[in-house]
């Protein structure tokens, strides 16, 4: 899988779990660029995305990400 | 010894003046043992040694967890549990008789009991969670193990934040606190600039509050009504400038050394929500708690087939919901647990909170469609006006439990509240509320610095108040400090309030 068809595809996931069309995320993209992904929607937006992937995040993964950017590295990486 | 005393101000004089003179390799070092002598002098041996124990556990239980992915979890959990058990054990001590006493009040009867007295090791409340904190991101594979115990001991047991915090993570921390910083003269005139604040919070604003809370609160039976809802406020504000002014001296002696703290407070009065309000007080807590027990809890298989049961039951939107809502009922119960084993503080300052946001997370639905229907503006001015006084009221409340000794007194304040008594806008009630006349003008004056300092924080962010300590402000503050702080021979400024977590 590209760089890209990640991104694609987490925007389709991101656009579900926040019931938001319009949304498109980026590298830089991070919790404050989306209103409703608070510390209370972080757990849902990375199970979605696990699922969607069928991977599985680490938990210190899940507390260090700092942009969408580093959540598709991991991604590209569990996936190689 | 607390900061707030000669003894500390000669402490941290002679620290400074030996880690300046000694060579950068043997800085660490001396911020060791300053550290450890701290803990000696406030805590005795016993301290000393209960520190020890945990800081050698996790040290060595780390390097375990790293040699042998294997045995990885069984290290952890071993660990883990053993600190965790020693908090409870000097902390949770009293809990069952504490709960006997209130269900025994619910039920109009009597208990008695003498409550054990067990004295806890200085600081073993914030300790722990540093501690422990640190040992989870190392079986998590986030942190590579500290080799060094001296390093690992000083990270739990740094002097400026080890008694009140802030909460600290092992990443965030150690550049700075490891760096063994040169001499730098902006780090002392802006670590100086911090501590002076922070004084000024506790001894001009915090001390005179507490006179006001004291009064009142020691006889809510007498002073009713209008005397209460003032008490009330004035113990939010008691509070905040108290925990606020001692991270202010933490962070200032901190940077003396050059070492970075994290902010622990953002304003937390500014907040619209009583969410947001937890997201800008006592923030390192909160950040604990979210990365190691939220988000791990709702992380399960448990609680993620409650969401897959919630979205059947009540749509895709509320029904997941329902293991946030469960999660945060957990996690606020647990966060009150942490300031003590007494109910006052299960809910005061925990519960009763995450009922509140769990009420908020359910009623979104209801909150778009009463914005949608009354066409109210929600950052219209007033609108966010009324939203702080709103959120001050909601938390202010749970700081009333909070500050109570058993529900019973917190039932008899908040049923008093409502007596009608306006005796305090009379000049006899306000002088009888415990300041003179004088004193409440000072507290006033320094209650416009404290919001004016808030509001340039809120809009200008905390750098740039840092930055805007010039000379002659920090002449002003001193002075403010000397002249209207309560210190000195006959007076002892009370404890901290957090110290006693």
């Amino acid at each position: 899988m590209t760089r890209q068809e990640v991104f694609t595809r987490l925007d389709e996931v991101f656009q579900d779990v926040f019931d938001n069309e319009e949304i498109h995320v980026s590298d830089e993209t991070t919790a404050e660029d989306i209103e409703d992904w608070d510390s209370l929607e972080h757990i849902s937006l990375i199970v979605a995305v696990e699922n969607a992937f069928g991977i599985k995040f680490g938990m210190g993964q899940v507390t260090r990400m700092k942009n969408v950017g580093e959540m598709a590295d991991i991604i590209l990486e569990k996936l190689g | 010894m607390t900061f707030v005393s000669y003894e500390f101000i000669g402490f941290m004089g002679a620290a400074l003046a030996i880690y300046y003179g000694c060579r950068q390799r043997f800085r660490v070092a001396v911020l060791f043992a300053a550290s450890a002598v701290l803990l000696w002098l406030s805590g005795g041996p016993e301290s000393v040694a209960a520190y020890g124990f945990s800081a050698v556990t996790v040290w060595a239980g780390a390097l375990g967890i790293e040699s042998s992915r294997k045995r990885a979890a069984v290290i952890y959990w071993c660990i883990f549990t053993l600190n965790l058990a020693l908090l409870a054990l000097f902390q949770y001590v009293n809990f069952f008789g504490y709960t006997m006493k209130e269900i025994h009040w619910l039920m109009g009867t009597e208990w008695e009991w003498e409550p054990v007295s067990l004295i806890a090791p200085v600081a073993v409340s914030f300790y722990t969670l540093t501690l422990t904190g640190y040992l989870t991101e190392v079986y998590w594979g986030a942190l590579p193990a500290e080799k060094s115990l001296m390093r690992l001991g000083l990270f739990g047991g740094f002097f400026p934040q080890m008694a009140m915090g802030p909460i600290a993570r092992y990443d965030r921390l150690a550049p700075s606190l490891f760096a063994g910083s040169a001499f730098d003269k902006e780090n002392l005139f802006q670590g100086f600039s911090r501590i002076l604040w922070g004084l000024f919070e506790k001894l001009v604003i915090s001390e005179r509050l507490a006179m006001i809370v004291n009064t009142v609160y020691g006889d809510y039976q007498t002073y009713t009504g209008s005397f209460l809802v003032f008490g009330a406020v004035c113990f939010a504000f008691r509070l905040y400038t108290d925990f606020a002014g001692a991270i202010d001296i933490a962070s200032g002696c901190a940077r003396m050394f050059g070492v970075k703290l994290e902010e622990n407070f953002r304003q937390p009065f500014y907040s619209r929500t009583v969410a947001e309000f937890w997201r800008r007080w006592h923030i390192t807590l909160g950040g604990w708690f979210k990365d190691f027990l939220m988000y791990p809890m709702l992380k399960t298989g448990g609680f993620q087939s409650l969401g897959a049961w919630g979205k059947k039951r009540f749509g895709k939107k509320q029904g997941k919901k329902i293991p946030v809502i469960g999660a945060l009922l957990i996690v606020w119960f647990l966060l009150g647990l942490w300031h003590g084993g007494k109910w006052t503080f299960i809910i005061g300052s925990g519960l009763y909170h995450g009922i509140l946001m769990s009420l908020a997370l359910a009623a979104e639905p209801a909150a778009k469609k009463f914005y949608k229907n009354t066409g109210i503006r929600q950052d219209h001015p007033l609108w966010i006006l009324f939203q702080r006084a709103r959120t001050f009221v909601l938390v202010g409340a749970g700081f009333v439990l909070f500050r109570s000794d058993s529900l019973e007194m917190a039932w008899g304040i908040f049923s008093n509240m409502f007596s009608g008594d306006m005796g305090l806008f009379s000049g006899e009630g306000i002088r009888s509320a415990g300041l003179l006349p004088a004193d409440l003008a000072v507290l006033a004056a320094a209650m416009a610095v404290l919001w004016l300092v808030s509001y340039k924080k809120e809009h200008g962010g905390e750098d740039a108040f840092n930055r805007s300590f010039t000379q002659i402000r920090i002449l002003a503050l001193l002075s403010a400090v000397l002249i209207f702080g309560w210190y000195g021979k006959g007076y002892d400024p009370s404890a901290f309030i957090y110290a006693q977590f």
